[in-house]
């Protein structure tokens, strides 16, 4: 076993048809030398206590093993933590699979093994880090920027905070987790844009884009959102890019980054 | 066909359509091919002073100051209330602003400017309306316009 390495199983692994590929999945990783704790996700299980147990221990990469909810129990406080962060997608939505170039399944051991690590900034939502977005629907709130300049939306609409990528179908368009800026990208409502019919066409450009360090979300009403797919409510938030906060083994360089 | 046809961006159906009216997003030069990195949408308004280095496109409203170092490109259902500097722009909306170009400006046949402006070149299309002074050439740059100070020029809405 190897003491460097754990792997944080999610809840929804204990059921039997991942039996079969979490049994190939430890001997895979036991060939290559890879195999570790194991610590398990569950519904009354605090999974912060969980992985800082392992860290105490000398545990040195945390590898999460199920799909990206598993990532959004316990990114937002890893980025804290003295560690490495592994993933090994087994289910879907693994759409953060792809935006950081590991693939699903079995081939993921082969990532791990490869180690090519990675710094990426981390968003902050007041005391909760973030790694790919933020995101309000129907809204009309304020950015306010830098203490320089604010943008509202004139009839509200979409308001999204990105770090990396972007959690709708068109993934051509990824913002740069290594660029130390958030981007903020703001959709008017429909009818601003030509309708319903208008949605089934490219409507980049109905879409305003700001690049930014720090800044405020404002708004009169209550938003609700989701961090990371993390159901968020309120006023007021503070929104700010940690830069190189989050080590991550990938599965290749993100393009535009310096070999270290 | 007539259905789809109401998928077209809404610039031709405005009623102060222009005869001489042009794409809402006018072609970028040979120097900007990638997509701008700053995009103020038609729906949204900026306040304050914004600054940045790459490439701008308004199609929303801006009242403050906007500058950059790169292109700003104004389009023809934007309106900007600010102080205006960049290295080069091309403007199709409306501006009630100074400008200071250092570069190249072109001002399309739907732009309407209300303010001083000075650049090194400069081209106009017929249709533009244009009040207040213009200097061009190579001394011109030495020539600064106030960028001026919106509160000071603009009367503000009540933010939101």
């Amino acid at each position: 076993m190897n003491p460097a390495y754990a792997y944080i199983y999610d809840d929804f692994l204990v059921d039997r048809r991942y039996q079969e590929i979490l049994d190939s999945l430890e001997t895979k990783l036991a060939a290559l030398g890879l195999s570790g704790r194991i610590g398990r996700l569950t519904l009354f299980r605090n999974s912060k206590e969980l992985v800082e147990d392992f860290v105490s221990q000398g545990v040195k990469n945390i590898v999460l093993v199920g799909n990206d909810y598993t990532l959004d129990k316990v990114l937002w406080f890893l980025p804290d933590l003295p560690v490495t962060m592994g993933y090994i997608p087994l289910a879907e939505p693994w759409g953060m699979a792809g935006l950081l170039n590991i693939p699903t399944g079995m081939a993921a051991c082969d990532i791990l093994s490869a180690r090519l690590i990675e710094s990426l900034d981390v968003g902050k939502l007041d005391d909760r880090y973030f790694l790919s977005e933020i995101i309000f629907e129907n809204t009309i709130a304020t950015l306010a920027i830098d203490r320089a300049y604010k943008v509202t939306l004139i009839q509200g609409g979409l308001l999204e905070i990105r770090n990396l990528g972007q959690a709708s179908f068109d993934s051509a368009k990824l913002s740069d987790a290594q660029d130390g800026l958030l981007e903020a990208v703001i959709t008017p409502r429909p009818g601003l844009r030509g309708g319903f019919f208008h949605k089934l066409r490219h409507v980049e450009k109905h879409e305003t884009r700001i690049m930014f360090k720090s800044g405020t979300i404002l708004s009169e009403q209550p938003m609700e959102g989701l961090a990371d797919r993390f159901a968020i409510s309120g006023f007021n938030f503070k929104v700010s890019v940690v830069p190189n906060k989050l080590k991550v083994i990938m599965g290749r360089r993100m393009s535009g980054s310096n070999p270290k | 066909m007539s259905l789809f046809g109401s998928m077209q961006p809404s610039a031709s159906t405005d009623k102060s359509e222009n005869i001489n009216s042009q794409p809402a997003v006018p072609i970028f030069n040979s120097k900007s091919k990638s997509s701008p990195s700053t995009v103020i949408a038609k729906g949204v308004r900026l306040e304050g002073d914004f600054k940045s280095q790459g490439d701008v496109l308004i199609e929303g409203e801006v009242v403050g100051s906007i500058s950059t170092d790169s292109l700003l490109t104004v389009g023809n259902e934007a309106l900007l209330k600010a102080g205006v500097q960049a290295s080069e722009a091309v403007i199709a909306g409306m501006v009630e602003g100074n400008l200071q170009i250092f570069n190249r400006l072109e001002i399309k046949g739907t732009a309407k400017i209300k303010g001083d402006i000075v650049c090194k070149t400069v081209v106009v299309e017929a249709g533009a309306v244009l009040h207040g002074n213009m200097k061009c050439g190579d001394d011109a740059k030495n020539d600064n316009p106030p960028v001026q100070d919106p509160k000071l020029n603009i009367e503000q809405k009540p933010s939101a």
